[in-house]
């Protein structure tokens, strides 16, 4: 099944990123909001239920998307992991791994999930529903980390053969940035939904309830920080690259995403001293700045990870192992091509006519001249063949050809039937 | 008494804010931008004096490599042929295609073929080509799949990380002295 999804490698691949696209901003919702709430539960766990200020609730209810979106994202991160295993590198990694990665993934999601539904509710808050939720969001961040290094270690194929021996390898430093990278969108999105979204039935009443004003400061500082920051991880990204991965589009698209972090700010900062409220638009360019940075490893994957550079990396591991993209393994010799390829005059356009005439002189010298000696021993004329020693000083040396032994035997019969007795 | 109000400090400071956040982006893209040139992701690609077709010589015609290269397996350098290893055979084939005419025309003018170097290691890397024939590692491991390569290209970064990793899996010798004149 694998090698016919493989024909429709092109399809695919734009069908990942449309998926990571998708994915990126839903989970990063997630994560966010998932880490607010337990920011703001253990408050309120501290403050104690009575003391409990207003703000809290507010933002605890506002970092939680519907069940719809919970679902969507386990779907989609699910789908967009196997597309992702279908497309590169298929033994790039064992299918336990890959199943193991997904599983831990889905538990750490369902966990944020469970914890967040336990906070929203009216339930007594414990320490239970708080550890669980500290446990999701810390599995779901190290598959995050995972997903990063494994999208770095593509770039470098060079490493593939060594991995096995030496498993450290999967961590980078550009897979480390390029977590930052999602971190910070993550805070981005997050500060975003905590802006925007209100807690009261009536959003522009004034004055703003108090929970929506600290949510919102909050939501304005996460936002801002980490458009800042940003660009500062997307500029160290364009440095850790590795060098064959790089290229103008590339660069292009990291000026593009920096001018889209600029004008985010500025859109932000014209909200903050209420001249504008456009959510929509500000959460439509924080998911540009997603797709920007999901597209700029699509670019670094295309430009690396090429039939010509992944031939090679079998030294370690049995051809299979190269199967990465459809056109990038030589097809298998059949029998009965074998069988085609023994035919000695195929061989001989194929291998000796550029150079070798039988009644005159091109490169070598012409056969009728040099095959009648080898009447009388023709093996010596199928070693010669597979094995040329310079013999006439006329003419340059011929090369070795890497003929099999049938092959050479192949040619020679075809030689002494053809060539003047 | 003067007719302009008092400017709003707030005013200012908004100003202030707006330019500090533009001169940040508008480094920020210029760093950006530099990082790209310096790192050559805006030079064009490396092209070649003569379209040289590794997809005829070492695929279809299943040449050996050190048919041309004919140092690799004695010396460090594998070397680039000599216009004279061309000429062996090209004064007779194809001798009307304009990549030849090419060729003879530098056999002519009596001037070398400069073609352009795209494995380069730095001027204190001991690299022998000899050692890791013998040790067995094929081209290919590398060079990627030149034989289809219709313009050859560089396909692995040759960078320290990638050789330590390569000498360590293999047990290969690992101290300074081995790759660092």
């Amino acid at each position: 099944m694998l090698p016919e999804i493989q024909t429709h490698l092109e399809q695919l691949k734009w069908l990942l990123i449309i998926l990571i696209a998708l994915v990126c901003p839903l989970l990063a919702l997630m994560l966010g909001g998932t880490t607010v709430s337990l920011a703001s539960a253990s408050l309120k766990h501290r403050t104690g239920e009575k003391e409990t200020p207003t703000w809290i609730d507010g933002l605890l209810r506002r970092a939680n998307p519907s069940v719809e979106h919970d679902a969507l994202v386990v779907l989609t991160i699910i789908a967009s992991l196997l597309l992702f295993k279908i497309i590169y590198r298929p033994q790039l990694f064992s299918n336990a791994a890959w199943i193991g990665l997904i599983l831990l993934l889905t538990a750490g999601l369902g966990l944020m999930v469970c914890c967040r539904y336990r906070l929203v509710g009216q339930r007594p808050l414990d320490r239970t529903a708080l550890a669980i939720g500290g446990a999701g969001v810390t599995i779901v961040a190290v598959c995050c980390l995972a997903l990063a290094c494994t999208e770095s270690i593509l770039l470098t194929p060079e490493f593939w053969p060594h991995l096995s021996h030496l498993p450290y390898l999967f961590l980078s430093w550009h897979g480390f940035t390029r977590f930052a990278e999602f971190l910070l969108l993550t805070c981005a999105i997050t500060g975003n939904a905590l802006l925007f979204s209100t807690t009261s039935p009536n959003p522009t009443s004034i004055p703003p309830p108090a929970a929506d004003c600290v949510a919102r400061r909050i939501g304005a500082g996460l936002s801002l920080g980490s458009l800042l920051l940003w660009p500062l991880a997307l500029g160290l990204e364009m440095t850790l690259i590795p060098s064959l991965a790089g290229g103008r589009l590339l660069t292009i698209l990291a000026v593009a995403s920096i001018l889209l972090a600029a004008l985010c700010t500025l859109l932000l900062g014209m909200t903050l001293y209420g001249k504008m409220h456009t959510p929509k638009t500000f959460f439509a360019m924080i998911i540009l700045l997603f797709w920007c940075w999901a597209f700029m490893g699509h670019v670094a994957r295309e430009r690396t990870l090429t039939p010509v550079a992944l031939a090679g990396l079998a030294v370690e591991t049995p051809t299979p192992a190269l199967a990465t993209e459809g056109e990038s393994i030589p097809p298998e010799v059949s029998p009965s091509k074998a069988a085609k390829v023994l035919n000695g005059k195929e061989l001989f356009e194929q291998k000796c006519s550029v150079c070798h005439r039988f009644d005159q002189r091109v490169v070598g010298p012409p056969l009728n001249s040099v095959v009648p000696g080898y009447r009388s021993d023709p093996e010596t004329l199928t070693a010669f063949l597979m094995q040329p020693v310079k013999r006439n000083p006329d003419y340059p040396a011929m090369p070795n050809l890497g003929l099999t032994a049938d092959q050479a035997e192949a040619i020679a019969d075809y030689l002494f039937q053809n060539a003047e007795p | 008494m003067s007719d302009k109000a008092p400017k709003r400090p707030g005013t200012r400071l908004r100003k202030l804010f707006c330019l500090a956040v533009f001169s940040y982006f508008a480094l920020l893209v210029l760093a950006t931008l530099s990082a790209g040139l310096v790192r050559g992701f805006f030079a064009p690609p490396t092209t070649q004096p003569i379209a040289f077709p590794h997809t005829t010589h070492a695929d279809k015609l299943n040449l050996a490599c050190d048919f041309c290269h004919s140092g690799v397996k004695q010396e460090a350098s594998a070397g680039v042929p000599a216009l004279s290893v061309c000429l062996s055979c090209h004064r007779a084939i194809a001798t009307d295609r304009p990549e030849i005419e090419k060729l003879l025309g530098y056999e002519r003018r009596g001037e070398p073929v400069r073609w352009q170097r795209l494995h380069n290691l730095p001027d204190f890397i001991h690299f022998t080509h000899q050692r890791h024939i013998q040790a067995e590692q094929p081209c290919a491991a590398c060079h990627g799949a030149v034989e289809r390569m219709l313009e050859v290209q560089r396909v692995r970064s040759l960078k320290m990380g990638w050789c330590v990793s390569c000498h360590r899996s293999r047990g290969a010798p690992r101290d300074c002295a081995t790759c660092h004149k």
